[in-house]
C-alpha cells in the first residue's frame, strides 16, 4: 500500500491516542525516575540536582551489593526449579494420567492466592508458636532443635524462594502443558513409530519443539523474579539482618523507611537495567527456531 | 470515492474523540474542579451573608458544599479505639453537616510508610497519626502546620496537657510539632506469677537480671522474648543507651554534636551494644527469635513460655488479646534494670514519654484548616482518650482523672509509672535520625543476635549510617 501524505496523517492519528498512553505510563516514568535518581532529597518535599553523586553512593554501600547477590541468587534458584517442575508437571499433566485435570487445579490453587496470602500462609506454617512444622519435629522427638528458617539468615533465603516456588509454579505448569498440547499429534505419533520413548521423547521431540514457549517462560519467570516483593516483605520484611533483603526490597527499604529518595531511584533504575540487559542476554543465548536448526 | 472519504473521516473523528477522552480521563479532574470553583464563586456571592454568618458559628451547614477531611490512623479494625474513633467521627460528621471524613486505619508500619510517600508527593492526609520524628521531616517542607499558634490561642486546651507534654513535642525553634495523642511509658514486663513459683526476684539492676537468665533458662523457659522479625528492638536500643550513657549523651548523638560519634567509646553507645551482646550471649532470646513477628512474641509471653516481656504500654492491649484478662493478673512492670558499672548512665529515665501526635495539613483552606484542627483537637481531648486508657489502649498524655477501677492493675502501673517518671526519653525510632534507627534495629541489633557481627562491626555500621545521613545535613 502506497503511503500518502493524506494517509499518514490517518495513520498518526490513529496511533497518537495509543502512543500517548505510552509516553504518560512508561516512557515518562522512565525519565522521571531516572531524573529523580540525581536527585539528592533535602528535605522529603524538595531535592537538588548532584550528578552521579547518588550513583556512587550505591555502588559504594556494601548493602546495595549484598541485595544485589541475593537477587541473582533468588532469580537463578526460583528460575531452575520453576522451569524443571513446570516442565516436568506440565508434561505429566500432557501425558493426561487418570485424574490429571485435578492435578492441573492443584498444582494452579496456589496462583490464585496473593503473594501476600502466600506470604502469610508460609510464614505460619514456619512459626514456632503457631506453625505446623514444630508440631511435626515435636512428633519424631526433635521439637528442641526446631528453629523457623525464616529466622536464621542462613536459611531464610531459601525458606523464601520455597515458598514464591510453591506460589508460582502453577503458571509455568499451564504454560508448559499448553505448548506441548501444541505439538502436532502426528508429529509424536511418528516419533513414536520410529521408536522414541520416554526420555529420547522428551530429549528429541518435546524440548525441541516447545522450545518457543520454554524461552518465554525462562524470561518471564527471570524478570517476575526480579522484581518479587510482596511475598517477601510480608515473610520477612528482607530481614534477618538483610539476608533475604532482594533488590526492590533494598529500593523500598531506603526510599520510604529511610527517606532517601534519590537512592532508591538509583536501585529502580539498576532493576530497569538489569531487567533489559537480563532479556536482550537471554534472548540471544536462546536464539535458535527450533533443535534441528 | 466519496463514500471513502466520508469514511474517512468518519475515523478521524472518532480518533479524535478518542485522544480526547484519553486526555481528559487523564486530567479529568482540573477542568471538573474549574468548574466546580466556578460554580462555588457564583453560590457564594449568592450566600455571601448566610455563609458569614455560618461560618461565624463554626459550622458548614448551608453552604452547599461538601467538605471532605482525609483522616489517617492507625487504629484499625479489632483494636480497642476502633469503635471510639467510628463513634467520634460520626459524632463530628453529626455536628459538622457537610462534612465527610474519610477514615483511612492502617498498621502503625504501613502508615508510616504511606505518610513518607504522601510527604514526598506533597499530598498528605488532612488530619493523621503522626511520630514525632516524622512530623520534624514534614515541617521542614511547611507539610504540616505549628501548634505553637493554636497552644497560645487557646489556653483551656493547653491546659489538658502538662508543659512536659508539650515541651517534648517543641522544636528549638518553639514550632510544636503535633497535638499531644498518646503518651508511652517503657515496662520490663514480667509474670509474677510465674517468678513466685520458681523463687525468683524481679531484677533491678544489669547484674541482677544477668544473674536470673540462666536460673530460668534451667527451668525451661526463655528468659525474654520480642518480635525479631518486626524489628521490635527500638524501645530495647533506647533502654540500653540510657542506662549506659545517660540523657545528655544519648540526645548528643541522636540530634547533638556526636551524631557522628556512635562509635566513639566516651558516647556510650559501644557499651550500650556490648552490653546488649552480653545479653543474647548469655542465652535470653528465644532459639529462632528473629523470625518471630510481635505477636507470635506476645503468644510466646501469654503462654507462659517466656518469662519477661520488654516494650511499651499499649502492650498491655496485646497480652489481654493473647492471654485474657487472667493473664493480665499474672503481670507485673519494672524499669529497665541499672547499669551500676555504667557511671554516665541514667537508671531513672524511663523510655517513653509523648512523641506520638496528631497532625493536620498545611496550606488547606482556612475553613477547612479550622474544623481539622477541630477534628485533631477532638481526637486529642480527654473524653476521647480517657475511655480508651480506661480500656487498656493507650496512655492519655493529659492530666485529667480517670476510673482506675476499669483498668487492669498493669495498666494501672503503667499510667502510675508514666506520671511519677523523672524523666523521659523517646523510643530509638521516635528521636535517631531514621537511617540510624533502622541502621540499629535492622543491622546492628540482629545482625549480634544472629551472630553474623561482633559488638564492634554492628557499632561501626551504625557509625556509618550515622555519617551518611550527617553528610546529607551537609549537603542541605
Amino acid at each position: 500500500m502506497k503511503i500518502t501524505k493524506k494517509s499518514r496523517l490517518t495513520i498518526i492519528l490513529f496511533i497518537l491516542p495509543a502512543l500517548i498512553v505510552y509516553l504518560m505510563w512508561v516512557i515518562y516514568p522512565i525519565i522521571s525516575a531516572i531524573w529523580m535518581s540525581m536527585q539528592k532529597s533535602d528535605t522529603l518535599h524538595s531535592s537538588h540536582f548532584v550528578g552521579i553523586e547518588n550513583y556512587i553512593s550505591v555502588l559504594k554501600a556494601r548493602l546495595f551489593w549484598k541485595s544485589m547477590k541475593i537477587s541473582f541468587i533468588f532469580i537463578i534458584f526460583t528460575t531452575i526449579f520453576q522451569v524443571i517442575l513446570g516442565f516436568f508437571y506440565g508434561y505429566l499433566v500432557y501425558l493426561q494420567p487418570r485424574g490429571y485435570r485435578i492435578y492441573k487445579i492443584l498444582l494452579f490453587v496456589p496462583n490464585v492466592l496473593p503473594s501476600v496470602a502466600t506470604g502469610f500462609i508460609w510464614s505460619y506454617i514456619y512459626s514456632p508458636s503457631m506453625g505446623i512444622l514444630k508440631p511435626f519435629m515435636e512428633a519424631i522427638g526433635l521439637g528442641q532443635y526446631y528453629i523457623s528458617p525464616i529466622a536464621d539468615p542462613k536459611l531464610a533465603l531459601g525458606a523464601v524462594i520455597f515458598a514464591q516456588i510453591w506460589c508460582g509454579l502453577g503458571v509455568q505448569v499451564i504454560l508448559f502443558n499448553s505448548g506441548f498440547m501444541n505439538i502436532p499429534s502426528e508429529v509424536i505419533e511418528s516419533a513414536r513409530l520410529d521408536g522414541a520413548t520416554g526420555w529420547k521423547m522428551i530429549k528429541t521431540m518435546v524440548i525441541p519443539m516447545s522450545w518457543d514457549i520454554t524461552k518465554m517462560v525462562i524470561i518471564l519467570q527471570t524478570i517476575g523474579a526480579l522484581r518479587s516483593f510482596d511475598l517477601i516483605y510480608v515473610m520477612t520484611a528482607g530481614g534477618p539482618n538483610h539476608s533475604t533483603e532482594v533488590l526492590p526490597m533494598h529500593l523500598f527499604v531506603n526510599a520510604f523507611q529511610n527517606f532517601n529518595l534519590g537512592y532508591g531511584n538509583v536501585i529502580a533504575v539498576v532493576l530497569f537495567i538489569l531487567a533489559m540487559l537480563i532479556t536482550i542476554v537471554m534472548r540471544k543465548a536462546m536464539e535458535r527456531e527450533s533443535l534441528y536448526n | 470515492m466519496r463514500k471513502e472519504s466520508l469514511k474517512k473521516l468518519l475515523a478521524i473523528s472518532l480518533t479524535g474523540a478518542l485522544t480526547a477522552s484519553t486526555l481528559l480521563t487523564g486530567c479529568g479532574n482540573a477542568p471538573k474542579e474549574k468548574a466546580e470553583t466556578q460554580d462555588s464563586e457564583v453560590q457564594e456571592s449568592a450566600d455571601a451573608e448566610t455563609a458569614a454568618a455560618e461560618s461565624a458559628a463554626g459550622d458548614t451547614k448551608g453552604s452547599g458544599e461538601t467538605i471532605e477531611i482525609k483522616l489517617s490512623t492507625t487504629w484499625t479494625q479489632g483494636s480497642v479505639v476502633q469503635e471510639e474513633i467510628e463513634n467520634l467521627i460520626a459524632k463530628f460528621e453529626e455536628e459538622h453537616p457537610g462534612v465527610v471524613i474519610e477514615h483511612d486505619a492502617l498498621s502503625t508500619a504501613d502508615l508510616r510508610t504511606k505518610l513518607t510517600v504522601q510527604a514526598a508527593s506533597g499530598d498528605m492526609p488532612d488530619v493523621s497519626w503522626c511520630p514525632q520524628s516524622y512530623a520534624r521531616e514534614f515541617i521542614k517542607d511547611g507539610l504540616i502546620i505549628d501548634w505553637s499558634g493554636i497552644v497560645e490561642e487557646d489556653p483551656d486546651w493547653h491546659a489538658w496537657f502538662a508543659d512536659p507534654v508539650f515541651d517534648a513535642l517543641t522544636e528549638p525553634d518553639g514550632k510544636i510539632l503535633l497535638a499531644p495523642l498518646e503518651a508511652s511509658i517503657d515496662g520490663l514486663y514480667y509474670n509474677k506469677a510465674m517468678f513466685e513459683e520458681h523463687g525468683w526476684t524481679a531484677p533491678k539492676t544489669w547484674d541482677e537480671f544477668m544473674t536470673l537468665i540462666p536460673k530460668i533458662k534451667e527451668a525451661g523457659i526463655t528468659p525474654i522474648v520480642t518480635g525479631g522479625k518486626d524489628s521490635r528492638f527500638a524501645w530495647m536500643a533506647s533502654a540500653f543507651l540510657v542506662r549506659a550513657t545517660g540523657l545528655d549523651n544519648f540526645k548528643s548523638l541522636c540530634y547533638g554534636e556526636d551524631m557522628t560519634n556512635w562509635n566513639n567509646e566516651s558516647t556510650g553507645f559501644p557499651t550500650a551494644v556490648a552490653k546488649f551482646k552480653e545479653m543474647v550471649d548469655a542465652g535470653a532470646f528465644p532459639n529462632g527469635v528473629m523470625g518471630m513477628s510481635a505477636t507470635e512474641a506476645d503468644q510466646m509471653f501469654a503462654n507462659e513460655e517466656a518469662a519477661m516481656y520488654y516494650e511499651g504500654a499499649w502492650k498491655v492491649g496485646n497480652f489481654e488479646s493473647a492471654g485474657g484478662a487472667e493473664f493480665l493478673e499474672k503481670l507485673d512492670r519494672l524499669d529497665w534494670p541499672a547499669m551500676t558499672d555504667c557511671p554516665d548512665g541514667n537508671p531513672d529515665t524511663r523510655v517513653g514519654g509523648c512523641f506520638i501526635g496528631v497532625m493536620v495539613k498545611a496550606g488547606n483552606e482556612p475553613e477547612k484548616e479550622k474544623l481539622c484542627i477541630e477534628l485533631a483537637k477532638s481526637i486529642c481531648s480527654p473524653d476521647f482518650g480517657i475511655p480508651i486508657m480506661e480500656k487498656g489502649g493507650q496512655v492519655y498524655p493529659g492530666v485529667a482523672e480517670y476510673d482506675k477501677s476499669t483498668c487492669s492493675e498493669i495498666m494501672n502501673k503503667m499510667i502510675e509509672a508514666f506520671h511519677s517518671a523523672d524523666s523521659y526519653i523517646p523510643s530509638m525510632d521516635g528521636i535517631a535520625p531514621p537511617a540510624v534507627d533502622l541502621a540499629i534495629k535492622q543491622t546492628a541489633f540482629p545482625g549480634i543476635i544472629t551472630k553474623e557481627l561482633d559488638a564492634r562491626q554492628a557499632v561501626d555500621e551504625v557509625q556509618k549510617a550515622a555519617e551518611d545521613y550527617a553528610a546529607s545535613l551537609e549537603a542541605q
